[in-house]
């Protein structure tokens, strides 16, 4: 197989030295993806996409680095197939409005006021309880279905600006706010069962 | 957080911010939230994990 001279000498990436990141990929394609089987697709796809433009690798970047960044091309693309074959209906944010219906009902009363206000949070950026809280959020994420997980994690995990997420799902502004603010109420709502909590 | 808001909006939800402590709380959770999955997106990055 042949080898390609980077520009930094110290970082080379051989065709036979793709599939040892195919379990970095796999992470981070579980964490934007909830379907296991879609996500091994994806990395497939990078792979595939990384054999054959491995010649243009120049080392610029860590191969992990140039690999992930295939793979959050293919996630986009996955999103913007999926969002063409099953858009938002007219007028709608949500494609599970039933379950956004029950979660607001039981969050807010018909007055808009809470029905059980917020907790206060221990803070985990500066507690040494770090590690748990991001497996807890880890674990919710996996729940967290439809085009709110799929905006929440183009925006929150992938770090795409809100401009590029509404272009790259077809949705109008207002249309994001809202699928944002239900996957943060569904998040928090779920983080909360299982992080230690100060009520206060 | 929500800094692509129009300003009218942002400075509604300033004022309404002032008055409710419940969606001071939800704020900050939210930040937290994003802190935590920006924190996860790093590390699946660079191979480590929680």
């Amino acid at each position: 197989m042949a080898e390609i001279r980077p520009t930094n000498p110290a970082t080379t990436l051989a065709a036979e030295d793709l599939p040892a990141f195919r379990p970095a990929l796999l992470r981070y394609a579980s964490l934007q993806v909830r379907d296991a089987a879609v996500a091994e697709d994806l990395v497939q796809n990078t792979l595939v996409a990384a054999l054959k433009s491995i010649a243009s690798y120049r080392g610029d970047a860590a191969p992990q680095t140039w690999l992930i960044g295939i793979l959050k091309r293919q996630i986009i693309d996955h999103y913007r197939r999926v969002t063409r074959e099953a858009p938002l209906p007219a007028g709608g944010a949500s494609d599970d409005a039933e379950g956004d219906a029950d979660l607001l009902e039981r969050l807010f009363a018909s007055n808009g006021h809470w029905v059980t206000k917020p907790s206060v949070w221990s803070d985990p950026e500066e507690s040494l309880q770090q590690e748990a809280f991001l497996a807890v959020l880890e674990a919710c994420l996996k729940g967290l279905a439809g085009q709110s997980g799929r905006v929440f994690a183009l925006r929150e995990i992938m770090e795409l600006d809100a401009e590029e997420i509404c272009k790259d799902l077809g949705l109008s502004r207002s249309n994001y706010w809202v699928l944002m603010h239900r996957a943060r109420l569904r998040l928090r709502q779920c983080v909360e069962r299982g992080w230690t909590v100060e009520r206060s | 957080m929500d800094s692509g808001l129009p300003l009218g909006e942002r400075i509604r939800v300033r004022l309404h911010l002032a008055i409710c402590q419940a969606c001071r709380r939800f704020a900050r959770q939210a930040r937290t939230l994003r802190w935590a999955a920006r924190e996860l997106g790093r590390r699946a990055e660079k191979g480590t994990g929680p």
